[in-house]
């Protein structure tokens, strides 16, 4: 699916947001609390939540897929998402509006458990009935900001149990990367795993519930809780591509794609995530790196870089306790509030500041 | 009573608290360029309080921008710089061994053989004023990146890095004032706006 524009109301920290988004590559940027990851999790739950092309009829199960799936990737402490929801009326609604390829879609939530989608209202919901989704070929892919290849055996079965903290998107990640490579390779996707198995020096492979990495020279195989934390994350996308759980018109929600990375890899990231969404993937990512946003905005400047794709800036920033406010921009420049730059100049003022501190205090003690 | 020394387009005023001199015009200074081709030396060499030592290289980015630019991205900007800087070393070695006037220099050669003392190495880059408050924070984080390359090739001498501009420059340095000079860059001065 390709998510065109979203309109969020009255939930977290959105007062009332419309944004639109590119076809391309969708970049967020935000201190911490501006509500990055909130937005992708609402994006994620949406993209997950509605009826596809192919399963156009509604009914209960899809009502209550969206709850469920708000519930579940932002798993609130007292278990439910209504007490997310911005004002402290109970009449007036959280409000989702999502324009895809698929259609518009739209949903209402209230303080006392009333949900509507489309023009459909529903009554109420029954706090607590939910489990996690299980849809066959789901729009959308999470890759939460912790790798999971070292968590991954039994994660599924123990969080079905409810006997694990973390959230949704965990388990969903989990269940796509349960599903074995598909036999045929698709070939379009070919270049970029080649890229990204050079950096793990290997091919991901998978026994049972575990992910080992089989060196392409002496064909041993290292289990994957063995490897460096970067290079989990990296063998995770290459198994989702593998799969197919990464295919064209997937839209691909990424948080923080930088944790544990080495600098040294940030740019095969930037890059393949151009790759990605030449290939016909959406893409969203949330992040704090200077220097992914920088490859990307770099790509959005030249023209002379390949791939190229659409790129689009968000940027997120609020007053304490206030709502969000969005901006956004085909390249960083065009943003007016950028944290990670903010805090970069902030860096070298200091510096200056205490070149010259020094200076003044040595020249009072001569 | 200060000194005045022209480099490109900019005036720096030196007061009583330095000793500063303009490299390419001290003989003393340039001999060490009499032995090898393309050896360059820093723009200024200066001690503040006969204390702490200062080398000051100065680069015009507001003419030729594109060229220079290119030579910022690309890494040749720090290496020229780092190398300048290293060719100044030798060159106050040589100025003290070789001149008449051995007490013009001391102070500078115990400067430099004092492994206590940091030893100040400033870049003034001037460009053209930022058209807005992005660009004005990319360039600070430019300054930055390019602050730590040097100071990466610079690590043998361990010395202190400042670059430095009009932009920002509010007379932080004790006694010396930089200026442009009459008819050069007064459209580049721009401070900082909200």
């Amino acid at each position: 699916m390709k998510i065109n524009t979203c309109r969020i109301e009255n939930f977290t920290v959105f007062k009332k947001q419309e944004l639109e988004f590119c076809d391309g590559v969708n970049i967020i940027i935000g201190a911490n609390a501006t509500g990055k990851s909130h937005l992708l999790k609402i994006l994620y739950a949406m993209a997950q939540a509605i009826p596809g092309k192919e399963r156009a009829a509604r009914n209960d199960a899809d009502i209550f897929r969206l709850y469920g799936m708000l519930n579940g990737v932002f798993k609130p402490e007292d278990g439910e998402v209504n007490t997310m929801i911005r004002s402290q009326d109970r009449k007036t609604p959280a409000v989702f509006h999502l324009q895809s390829d698929l259609g518009q879609h739209y949903a209402e939530l209230r303080r006392d458990y009333h949900i509507a989608v489309g023009n459909l209202v529903l009554g109420k919901t029954e706090p607590r009935r939910w489990r996690p989704s299980q849809i066959d070929e789901p729009p959308g892919l999470f890759i939460p900001p912790n790798e999971v290849l070292a968590i991954y055996p039994g994660f599924a079965a123990s969080y079905e149990k409810r006997e694990l903290a973390f959230d949704q998107t965990y388990y969903d990640i989990c269940r796509a990367l349960s599903a074995a490579p598909l036999r045929q390779n698709n070939a379009d996707f070919s270049p970029l795993t080649l890229k990204l198995e050079d950096i793990l020096s290997g091919k991901v492979i998978q026994k049972g519930d575990r992910f080992y990495v089989q060196n392409k020279k002496s064909e041993k195989a290292l289990e994957a809780h063995l490897l460096a934390e970067g290079h989990r994350k990296i063998a995770a996308v290459v198994h989702l591509i593998n799969n197919g759980s990464i295919r064209k018109d997937t839209a691909l929600f990424w948080d923080e794609p930088e944790a544990n990375l080495n600098p040294s890899l940030i740019k095969h990231i930037a890059l393949s995530l151009r790759e990605l969404a030449k290939l016909g993937i959406q893409i969203f990512i949330a992040t704090h790196d200077y220097l992914l946003t920088g490859e990307l905005s770099l790509a959005a400047e030249y023209n002379n870089m390949a791939p190229q794709v659409p790129i689009r800036f968000f940027a997120m920033s609020r007053e304490k306790d206030g709502p969000v406010d969005i901006q956004s921009g085909n390249t960083l420049a065009d943003l007016q509030d950028n944290p990670i730059l903010d805090e970069f100049a902030a860096h070298y003022e200091r510096e200056r500041l205490l070149f010259y501190d020094q200076t003044r205090t040595e020249s009072t003690n001569e | 009573m200060s000194k005045i020394i022209d480099i490109e387009r900019l005036r720096f005023a030196f007061g009583d608290a330095w000793v500063a001199y303009k490299a390419d015009d001290e003989r003393d200074l340039s001999k060490v360029k009499q032995g090898v081709d393309g050896t360059k030396d820093a723009d200024i060499v200066a001690l503040l309080h006969g204390a702490k030592l200062y080398l000051m290289e100065v680069t015009d980015l507001r003419a030729a921008r594109i060229q220079n630019r290119k030579k910022l991205l690309h890494g040749d900007m720090v290496r020229e710089f780092v190398q300048k800087i290293r060719d100044t070393i030798p060159a106050i070695v040589g100025a003290f061994h070789t001149t008449g006037h051995k007490d013009q220099w001391i102070a500078f050669m115990k400067k430099l053989a004092d492994r206590s003392e940091k030893i100040h190495v400033v870049l003034w880059m001037e460009q053209d004023a930022p058209r807005n408050l992005s660009e004005e924070k990319k360039r600070m984080a430019e300054m930055k990146t390019f602050a730590q390359d040097i100071k990466t090739h610079l690590r043998w001498l361990t010395p202190r890095v400042l670059v430095e501009s009009l932009q920002t420059y509010e007379h932080n340095l004790p006694d010396l004032d930089v200026n442009n000079l009459p008819g050069a860059g007064q459209l580049s001065k721009r401070k900082s706006t909200a």
